[in-house]
């Protein structure tokens, strides 16, 4: 019980001010990394108020915001080839368990088509964005030749989503914190 | 109070964490730090989601909120064990860099007397007191004992300025998910503030300005941009003025010290309230 008394010096009144606990109907694992996350926020902080001040720029002048669109985060669990064979893209690696494997899509498939956008002719960075803009409990269809043969899969999507995300730094920031989203 | 001992020792554990982290560049430091924290941001709530879906609910209605008033922040940098009798404070661990290495302050040294005052003299929860209302500028002294040395140092108190800080995921909530809320007894004189004049920044969405009308059905002057409220659930009408007309209402679960700002959000096209920030802010009623 002693060493729980372990406090530190740190003259910060920082804690105090964090919300008290919000009694909301999380799990309890959630709540312990969403507290986690608020410590590590208000450290994040500190660090770079300590770290403007050393170098004597005015962190009160220090004003940012970072905002977040919601996402939903969709693991097809399929990996294919950078470059367009003329008609689609050559799969290289299906993760077991996944949805991609669920569909019953093989190594040296071709992808033809997703969603019915062809995807002759459509380069790497297209195909991303299509992927991006999956959506939890839309209907994925995929064209495929697979052996040979020419099928057509589909699946109901699952995968996590992230509500939109608010970190604004400084009083009523108004620009954006420079930062590449991920 | 145990919890809040955690806290601070969960807080000074993620401190020293980034303290090892700090690196000496400009902003670009700032910036490297908060990619970090964006990073983890989006796996912590990567892990929330997977936790809340495994338990049948769904991230759709998720809403968390946080928010840290602008502070200042006094680092001595030294981290004290618990009281242990004739000796004192064992200092526990120093923060490189900060004033109390640069006082000589170092790792199993004991902490033998605060202001003059010998320890043993003092309640722990005193000396926490002591700690916690550190002031810019402030005489402080402390009595260390080194290597059976015993010396006087008095640590030039210097502060960090740390602004503002809110943090948001989800829409804000609607009134539906409003059946949590615990019967709670506030202070007779605690109240909470509701703020319509400020405009959420643009790279947020679209948003329009509102205009109160009323609140809890008692009209309210449409030349108010703040309104002072006992804690508790209020029902706010608002209108946009003539481009978009009447909205539907919105219910507010209000919490003592704190500022509620509404906005109009167009969301495909059509407007809707929404409280789009809460601050901590201290309220007294008069």
């Amino acid at each position: 019980m002693k060493y729980i008394k372990l406090t530190c010096l740190f003259g910060f009144t920082l804690v105090a001010f964090i919300s008290a606990a919000q009694p909301d109907s999380y799990t309890e694992k959630s709540k312990i990394l969403l507290k986690e996350l608020e410590h590590e926020i208000a450290a994040t902080l500190l660090t770079i108020a300590r770290n403007e001040q050393s170098k004597d720029n005015k962190i009160d002048g220090f004003n940012c915001l970072l905002f977040l669109e919601k996402k939903d985060y969709i693991n097809l669990g399929l990996l294919f080839e950078l470059n367009n064979n003329g008609t689609g893209y050559d799969v290289t690696k299906v993760d077991s368990g996944s949805i991609a494997d669920s569909l019953g899509i093989k190594i040296k498939d071709t992808l033809l088509s997703i969603n019915n956008i062809e995807l002759e002719g459509i380069n790497k960075r297209e195909v991303l964005n299509i992927l991006n803009d999956l959506k939890i409990d839309e209907t994925l269809t995929l064209a495929l030749k697979s052996n040979g043969e020419y099928k057509t899969v589909s699946s109901v999507l699952t995968g996590l989503h992230i509500p939109e995300i608010t970190l604004s730094l400084g009083e009523f920031a108004e620009n954006a914190c420079g930062i590449d989203p991920v | 109070m145990k919890v809040m001992k955690r806290t601070i020792f969960l807080m000074c554990l993620s401190m020293f964490l980034f303290n090892s982290a700090l690196a000496n560049n400009h902003s670009q430091d700032s910036k490297l730090l908060l990619k970090n924290l964006q990073r983890k941001i989006i796996h912590t709530l990567l892990y929330v989601s997977e936790n809340e879906m495994k338990a049948g609910k769904d991230m759709r209605n998720f809403n968390y909120q946080f928010s840290l008033p602008v502070n200042q922040h006094l680092n001595l940098g030294l981290v004290i064990g618990a009281y242990k009798p004739k000796l004192g404070y064992e200092v526990i661990s120093v923060t490189p860099g900060s004033e109390a290495e640069k006082q000589g302050i170092k790792v199993h040294d004991y902490i033998t007397e605060i202001n003059h005052v010998p320890v043993e003299k003092i309640k722990s929860s005193e000396i926490l007191n002591v700690l916690y209302k550190l002031k810019v500028d402030q005489n402080l002294t402390l009595g260390v004992k080194s290597n059976k040395e015993f010396k006087i140092i008095s640590p030039k108190l210097s502060a960090v300025e740390i602004p503002n800080l809110y943090f948001k995921v989800g829409e804000g909530r609607d009134s539906k998910s409003t059946d949590y809320i615990a019967k709670q007894n506030y202070p007779e004189n605690s109240c909470a503030k509701v703020s319509v004049h400020i405009k959420p920044p643009s790279s947020m969405g679209r948003f329009g300005a509102v205009v109160f009308d009323k609140v809890d059905n008692n009209g309210v002057s449409d030349d108010l941009n703040t309104i002072q409220l006992r804690p508790g659930n209020h029902q706010f009408h608002f209108t946009g003025g003539p481009t978009y007309g009447r909205m539907a209402p919105i219910e507010i679960e209000i919490k003592p010290n704190k500022r509620y700002f509404i906005a109009t959000k167009f969301i495909n096209g059509a407007p809707k309230i929404v409280n789009w920030r809460i601050d901590a802010e201290q309220c007294i009623q008069k």
